[in-house]
């Protein structure tokens, strides 16, 4: 098991948001974490990589426990996030923001192993590299959407947390962004996806669990969730099922 | 980087020509001046336009190294250049004992810690007449002397302040173009972006909090040992302000907006001067068309080349 989560409870402001989640994600796999806006699922993602220190319960990673931990251990350890909204720093350039991903890196290894993870990324997003010195802010929403996922892989993470990855984008773009999260997941990074878009989050993930009002009330395998008629008819809509099809 | 330099070599060459033309020891006076506020720009826009954070309160860390590098010196006969550690060691340490506590605090309330501190040093410079003199002060400062020159005229201080300026240029633009300086530009954002990084924000709050007093004390030193008379009334909180304004007029984040602004509000009220009654009214409304129409400061002016990228 790479992440186990148990009774995690965390709060903002002192109020609970996620309740007493247990839940798991193993090594290599791709898991999503499905709910409605407000279910806390950037609170429980939050949570995991240490930006939330207000939570009781338990966060295993790599079979130790990460719970108490800051941001800075979590990230050094593996775990990396992009952030729900992009939030890439519109001010740097491109090479820079992407550069700030593999902040907990510099110090602890050589520069050839880091110039070796950017080009990595500009692999997988060839127009950041073509973008290299712009300031990021110029970027289409597509764009950032890749520079914050490009900024994440930075840190060489071992589990990747996805917040909202398709928030925003237009439907082709976002067809793009995921079929990039595939390709990641093919090269071994195991995916911990939080995402309102069931239809596409269910397609590329192999299990899945729904949160709704801070808790996790479902789990299964995600073609088997697809299928699922209360989670059809609260998340998916009618026409889904064609849609799936094709 | 390159461009950088050449950018920089041509401005302090420029500055360094300027008393071979003009030898008026009133204007030499006056860039000194120039470039003792524009030290304390430099560090402060570090803080404020590069981590996010506000001060104000630089005026209380120029006073820290004004006065223990005065003090000590003065009344102790130490060498000056021992005074002048003792203020920059006197000036993190409060800074530090400041910002541990205070930086937790955002916005208005930090702004308001620091401006409590500015007051605070103020009124020891006022009440604890013994060691400052009160509020008449004490003078006889002892000048500098640097490699066995001795900095008695405006014009070897001159070189000397404007050497210095050029060394902390370079200390702050190296600092950006450092995996650190990239982690204190983060800082800009919403705190959990650069947390979700492994940034540890806190430490580079208070980083660039020491970073800025660090800069104000050594500022604050040179000018003890250049006026050679201090008084708490050079201190207040109106100096803390126009330090903010400069960097605000020059390009907030950027380091040659803090050398431009520094430059312009020290010149400014020189050159109004001859027009009397209309000085403040000409200054203000200078201030409200920056704000107005170069809201990113004067060095937007020129765009695209700019320090550290920005």
């Amino acid at each position: 098991m790479l992440l186990e989560v148990k009774n995690l409870t965390a709060y903002r402001d002192s109020i609970p948001i996620v309740r007493s989640v247990s839940f798991h994600v193993n090594e290599g796999e791709s898991v999503a974490i499905l709910g409605a806006n407000g279910a806390g699922k950037t609170t429980l993602i939050e949570s995991i990589i240490g930006i939330i220190s207000e939570k009781t319960g338990e966060v295993r990673f790599k079979g130790k426990d990460i719970t108490r931990l800051n941001s800075e251990e979590i990230v050094k350890r593996g775990i990396s996030l992009v952030p729900q909204g992009r939030e890439i720093f519109s001010t740097l350039s491109v090479k820079d923001n992407l550069l700030l991903g593999a902040y907990t890196r510099f110090g602890r290894e050589s520069m050839a192993s880091i110039k070796e993870t950017l080009e990595e990324v500009y692999g997988l997003f060839p127009i950041l590299k073509e973008r290299e010195k712009q300031l990021a802010g110029t970027l289409s929403g597509g764009e950032q959407q890749m520079l914050a996922i490009g900024r994440a892989l930075m840190a060489k993470p071992t589990l990747l947390l996805l917040d909202e990855p398709s928030l925003g984008l237009a439907p082709q773009i976002r067809a793009k962004i995921f079929s990039s999260l595939e390709e990641l997941h093919k090269k071994g990074i195991t995916l911990l996806l939080v995402e309102q878009n069931t239809f596409y989050a269910l397609r590329i993930t192999e299990r899945a669990y729904v949160m709704e009002t801070g808790r996790l009330v479902m789990e299964g395998k995600s073609e088997e969730i697809a299928k699922d008629p209360e989670v059809i008819r609260a998340y998916l809509g009618r026409e889904y099922r064609e849609k799936w099809e094709r | 980087m390159r461009k950088e330099l050449k950018g920089l070599v041509i401005f302090f060459g420029l500055i360094f020509l300027f008393p071979l033309l003009v030898k008026s020891p009133y204007y030499i006076g006056v860039l000194v001046f120039w470039g003792i506020y524009s030290i304390i720009t430099l560090g402060l826009t570090i803080l404020m336009g590069y981590a996010g954070q506000i001060s104000l309160g630089q005026a209380g860390f120029f006073a820290v190294g004004a006065y223990t590098s005065g003090i000590l010196t003065t009344r102790f006969g130490l060498p000056p250049w021992l005074g002048i550690l003792a203020g920059l060691g006197l000036s993190l340490l409060l800074s530090l004992f400041l910002a541990l506590p205070s930086l937790k605090l955002k916005g208005h309330y930090l702004a308001m810690a620091t401006l409590g501190f500015g007051e605070i040093v103020h009124v020891v410079l006022n009440a604890w007449v013994g060691v400052t003199g009160g509020p008449s002060g004490f003078g006889e400062i002892p000048a500098l002397s640097f490699l066995g020159w001795k900095l008695d005229s405006e014009m070897s201080f001159f070189y000397f302040t404007w050497g210095w300026v050029f060394l902390f240029f370079l200390f702050s633009l190296s600092l950006l173009k450092s995996p650190y300086g990239r982690a204190l530009r983060s800082l800009h954002a919403e705190e959990r972006i650069p947390l979700s990084l492994g940034v540890n924000v806190y430490f580079y709050k208070v980083f660039a909090f020491l970073w800025a007093a660090f800069y104000a004390s050594f500022a604050g030193s040179l000018y003890a040992h250049f006026m050679t008379f201090l008084s708490p009334s050079s201190f207040t909180l109106i100096l803390s302000i126009l330090l903010v304004l400069m960097i605000v007029v020059g390009g907030l984040g950027n380091l040659w907006g803090a050398l431009l602004g520094a430059g312009i509000l020290t010149f400014l009220p020189e050159i109004l001067r001859t027009f009397e009654d209309f000085e403040m009214l000409i200054y203000g409304t200078f201030l409200i068309l920056v704000m107005i129409f170069l809201p990113k400061g004067l060095v937007s002016l020129r765009r695209g080349k700019v320090a550290t990228g920005d």
